[in-house]
């Protein structure tokens, strides 16, 4: 089933939406939470999550591309997730993406505090001057949270040049985010 | 947690650029037949062209001399028989694949060391005849050329968001630089001054260093006990020693082997790579790390635009 006829079946209120974008999307889905998540249960509940989300939101919303919306609800859900786990353990792909953007953060004394939105649309302006290909890996690194080894396996490079242009692409967006005045 | 704001600030990015990313995925890396046919036929070919010119015998070294690069050896995922099958030809629409180095274990040269040198470098300079200067990064760049950042760095170690600064002192009669040695640090952690800190139980930080000067490192690093044997990246002749160098707590209960010392709870490997390149004159120094990470961040620094692969290539045992 095509994602505008997943989105049509949504709108009529059909269950079976659900069944075909869990065929469809489901392993991914799934694979996207296992990155922040340890254990696969927790993954499972967030992408359930994702489910209803996108149960409740769709209508009245009507996204142009449907793995996208699921994905980021799912993503949503599975940090979530690590936030009520964060008391009992952290998880280890959190910290380590945290630790690696840590490096874009801009020096706070000029800047103001940003809130999420704004801090994301700076980082679409940012995304939106790459070339297509360092996006993706941008994104596959630090929205998809894949390891830099499936990155490099998806990009068709290796794993150096992967590192390399991580490396190159915080720092530029760490000149963005201050050029934007962005405090974080 | 302010990288983790950003981390979950990434949630607002445009759904097109994150269904974009999801779509375009190629095939993985030596999956893709027709790399593997040229990989094949590459390889084929080079083991052609070797039992041509060195005779049959694979254990000499190349015309180029005991290089431990060779380049270009694209057949990470190919075997003898696989290679064996190759086609004659590939479709020459189809992009070439990444060029790739593979270091031969073989050639590279390790010269074990007697231990840590004292630093040599911090000599007192009288104000009153030498001038300090601190650079930024942006000085640093244009010293050096680069910002001593190796294009490969080991998964898990960062700079720490430092960036390289760069302290010279400068003969006031004479204006001319007497001192430009400069070091960057890649660690597993870092305390918040930018010092490396350890990431677990032993008290040693485990990551690396690259100094770099143009006027000549005062080594400070590892003492060579015997003769300097070199290894080949590119024909550029690289250095590498090694020392095991104990750390604590020391056992005053009993003596190490040397019978010299207290006994040690273990022992951390430190590995050094010295190199001349375009005039400058550098020290890679691993401290907890293998062997082939310190190759490949040399070789990362020597060729940075090569993807490295340690080995011996063309699915060869």
């Amino acid at each position: 089933m095509e994602d505008n006829e997943i989105v049509a079946a949504l709108f009529r209120r059909d269950a079976s939406a659900l069944m075909q974008l869990q065929d469809k999307y489901g392993p991914r889905l799934h694979t996207l939470a296992l990155r922040f998540l340890k254990s696969r249960e927790d993954a499972e509940e967030a992408v359930n999550d994702a489910y209803l989300r996108t149960w409740s939101t769709i209508p009245p919303r009507q996204p142009e591309h449907l793995f996208a919306y699921v994905a980021r609800l799912c993503r949503y859900a599975a940090l979530e997730k690590v936030d009520w786990l964060t008391a009992k353990k952290r998880s280890a792909t959190v910290v380590e993406l945290t630790e690696e953007l840590c490096q874009c953060l801009p020096d706070p004394a000029p800047q103001r505090q940003a809130e999420g939105a704004e801090i994301g649309a700076a980082i679409n302006a940012f995304l939106s001057t790459l070339e297509p290909e360092k996006r993706k890996m941008f994104l596959l690194r630090y929205w998809y949270g894949d390891p830099v080894r499936t990155v490099a396996e998806q990009c068709g490079v290796g794993e150096s040049k992967v590192k390399t242009t991580l490396f190159r692409l915080r720092k530029d967006l760490k000149n963005h985010l201050e050029k934007e005045g962005i405090a974080l | 947690m302010r990288g983790k704001t950003l981390l979950y600030a990434m949630n607002d990015v445009d759904a097109q650029y994150v269904q974009q990313a999801a779509e375009t995925a190629k095939t993985p890396r030596g999956r893709n037949p027709y790399i593997r046919c040229f990989a094949a036929a590459a390889c084929l070919c080079l083991a052609l062209l070797g039992m041509f010119r060195l005779g049959g015998s694979p254990a000499l070294p190349g015309p180029d001399g005991p290089g431990a690069v060779v380049p270009p050896v694209p057949t990470k995922f190919q075997s003898p028989a696989e290679a064996s099958q190759a086609p004659a030809t590939v479709d020459p629409l189809q992009p070439l694949p990444e060029r790739q180095d593979t270091i031969r274990w073989e050639n590279v040269v390790v010269n074990e060391s007697a231990g840590l040198g004292a630093d040599a470098t911090r000599l007192y300079m009288d104000p009153a005849l030498y001038e300090v200067e601190r650079w930024d990064m942006e000085q640093v760049r244009e010293y050096f050329g680069w910002e001593l950042a190796p294009a490969y760095i080991p998964e898990g170690l960062t700079g720490g968001g430092q960036e390289v600064g760069l302290t010279v002192y400068r003969d006031k009669a004479t204006g001319e630089l007497i001192e430009d040695q400069a070091g960057r640090g890649f660690w597993a952690d870092f305390y918040a001054d930018g010092s490396p800190k350890s990431d677990d139980d032993l008290v040693i930080p485990k990551g690396f260093t690259v100094r770099a000067s143009k006027l000549g490192i005062l080594h400070c690093a590892l003492l060579p006990v015997d003769e300097e044997k070199v290894t080949q990246f590119d024909r550029t002749d690289v250095t590498i020693t090694h020392a095991s160098l104990p750390y604590g707590p020391f056992d005053p209960t009993q003596k190490d082997p040397s019978g010299l010392y207290n006994m040690p709870a273990g022992y951390y490997d430190v590995y050094v790579a010295s190199f001349t390149l375009d005039g400058v004159e550098y020290e890679v120094e691993t401290q907890r790390l293998e062997l082939e990470e310190l190759i490949k961040i040399t070789a990362s620094i020597i060729s940075p635009t090569e993807d490295i692969i340690v080995g011996v290539g063309c699915g060869m045992p």
